[in-house]
């Protein structure tokens, strides 16, 4: 997939040494903070974008960043410098995914690893300007340790063989293939690496080590079953031959 | 008769809050109208005002193609009830600093008025044209052919190429810039001669396009029929100069709606 350009706030100023020649510079970024709506937001984040990284996924780039009210989670802006993508709207879905198959049935993947129940609208496609393909995905705050009202039952939940992510753009126009393709891909990763994404070694905000570990196991086993999950929820899928 | 209409800006400058009038939408109480600065009855987008007015975001204007897309796709698919346009038109801003959607209210129209003849009124009031100078509908006017002829879409296809020829003995390479270049066999090299510079100017860019692509065809960079040039139709004093440049290359005016083809016929036997 192409890789999208991120915005740049301004180039600052030149380091004094270094064959690369690297310039200081601020990137654009939209901050995302923990809330009551969703009191892990900020872990979600990271580790959906640590996922996704792990295993390829067309996720929107993201950072910790330090607030004076704690860590918080940047995502980067996407798009060229200067102006930013619009959402993707429902009536855009279609073009969406024969614009991007492949991206879109790795979406749908992810989406149900993580138990993400409201990806909505919530893509950033470009759909005129085929020479500067991108595609992201963003806002995974109802996902992981957010998947019901308490992170032990987010975690239960996904230990089960329940679709959770019962709604998704993407459903009835994912390609069958790709479907499968990226069931086996994400099911192949090595559970080492998908453990690391959900740990920090220390407790991170509201969520401890032995949270961490938990969500570490769940998804490590939720990947491994990833093949029956999509089978057996597959009328609601709808993948496309 | 009463519609709603809403005014899409562009907002240059966040911080400042100053927005430029780019769109209108209509709503009649069934369905939606558009009217975009640069979108014509085709549903094609002229990026060119639109990168007049953008100011330092002009090396992103292409986005503005999207937002136009995403604003007909609105209208067209999403816009049946005002109040879903009005809900989805009132998130604009939060998508992102530079458009906005002002909700602008109600106007009264004649029975006998169509939607679109009304939108097409209030575009004219509320948005206009975009003086632009003549050397950006030039660029503008070269990127359309490009564009068109897909010529962009290659993979090999490359923008301010510089090349080096080296020479068979001791002697120094001959560097040569090509504007654009496509670089599969057989290659095609393109120059820009700007129609709007001085005649010093343009008799300098003439002479460095038949020394560039004598060069590339002498070295066998290039063969002849794949030399094109971007320019405009010349008077006076330029004539002459075009005629010894078409010598050397292919000469393909910009202004004229098929310049395209003309490159599609280099691509042609690719």
């Amino acid at each position: 997939m192409a890789e999208p350009t991120y915005k740049i706030r301004c180039i600052l100023k030149k380091s004094a040494s270094g064959v690369t020649k690297a310039s200081y510079c601020t990137l654009g970024a939209i901050l995302k903070f923990d809330s009551d709506e969703s009191p892990h937001c900020v872990y979600n984040e990271i580790v959906a974008v640590r996922l996704a990284q792990t295993c390829h996924i067309p996720l929107a780039d993201g950072v910790l960043t330090a607030t004076s009210d704690g860590p918080s989670y940047a995502s980067l802006e996407l798009a060229s410098p200067g102006i930013g993508l619009p959402d993707m709207l429902e009536s855009q879905i279609p073009s969406v995914a024969a614009a991007y198959p492949d991206a879109v049935a790795a979406l749908v993947v992810f989406d149900v690893l993580i138990g993400n129940r409201d990806r909505s609208r919530n893509v950033k496609a470009s759909l005129t300007t085929p020479h500067i393909p991108i595609f992201r995905a963003f806002d995974h705050s109802h996902a992981l340790l957010t998947i019901h009202e308490t992170p032990g039952k987010s975690i239960a939940a996904l230990e089960t063989s329940d679709l959770i992510a019962t709604q998704h753009p993407f459903y009835g126009f994912v390609s069958r293939g790709l479907l499968n393709t990226w069931v086996a891909r994400i099911a192949s990763t090595p559970g080492t690496l998908i453990k690391e994404c959900a740990r920090f070694g220390r407790p991170f905000r509201g969520v401890d080590e032995r949270m961490q570990e938990q969500l570490a196991d769940a998804l490590v086993m939720r990947a491994q079953n990833l093949g029956g999950v999509v089978t057996r929820h597959r009328a609601v899928i709808k993948p496309q031959p | 008769m009463m519609l709603n209409y809403w005014v899409i800006q562009f907002v240059p400058d966040p911080l400042r809050g100053e927005g430029r009038n780019v769109a209108i939408i209509t709503h009649d109480g069934e369905r939606a109208s558009l009217r975009a600065l640069g979108l014509d009855r085709n549903g094609r987008v002229d990026l060119g005002p639109f990168t007049t007015l953008a100011g330092k975001h002009a090396p992103s204007a292409w986005v503005y193609g999207e937002w136009v897309r995403w604003f007909e796709d609105l209208s067209l698919y999403e816009g049946k009830s005002v109040e879903r346009l009005n809900a989805i038109l009132n998130d604009v801003a939060t998508q992102g600093l530079y458009f906005t959607a002002l909700p602008a209210g109600t106007v009264d129209t004649p029975k006998s008025a169509s939607l679109e003849q009304v939108t097409s009124w209030l575009f004219k009031r509320l948005v206009g044209k975009v003086k632009r100078p003549l050397s950006r509908i030039f660029d503008s006017e070269v990127e359309e052919a490009i564009t068109r002829s897909k010529i962009a879409l290659r993979t090999e296809f490359m923008r301010d190429v510089e090349v080096e020829i080296l020479a068979e003995s001791d002697a120094p390479p001959t560097l040569l810039r090509f504007a654009f270049l496509l670089d599969e066999r057989p290659r095609i090299g393109f120059k820009v001669v700007r129609p709007h510079a001085g005649i010093t100017s343009y008799g300098r860019q003439v002479n460095d396009a038949i020394y560039t692509f004598d060069k590339a065809v002498t070295a066998g960079f290039l063969e002849r029929s794949r030399c094109l040039v971007f320019t405009k139709k010349p008077s006076g004093g330029r004539v002459p100069l075009i005629e010894m440049l078409s010598r050397s290359a292919v000469v393909v005016d910009v202004s004229f709606p098929d310049a395209w083809k003309t490159i599609r016929a280099a691509i042609g036997s690719h």
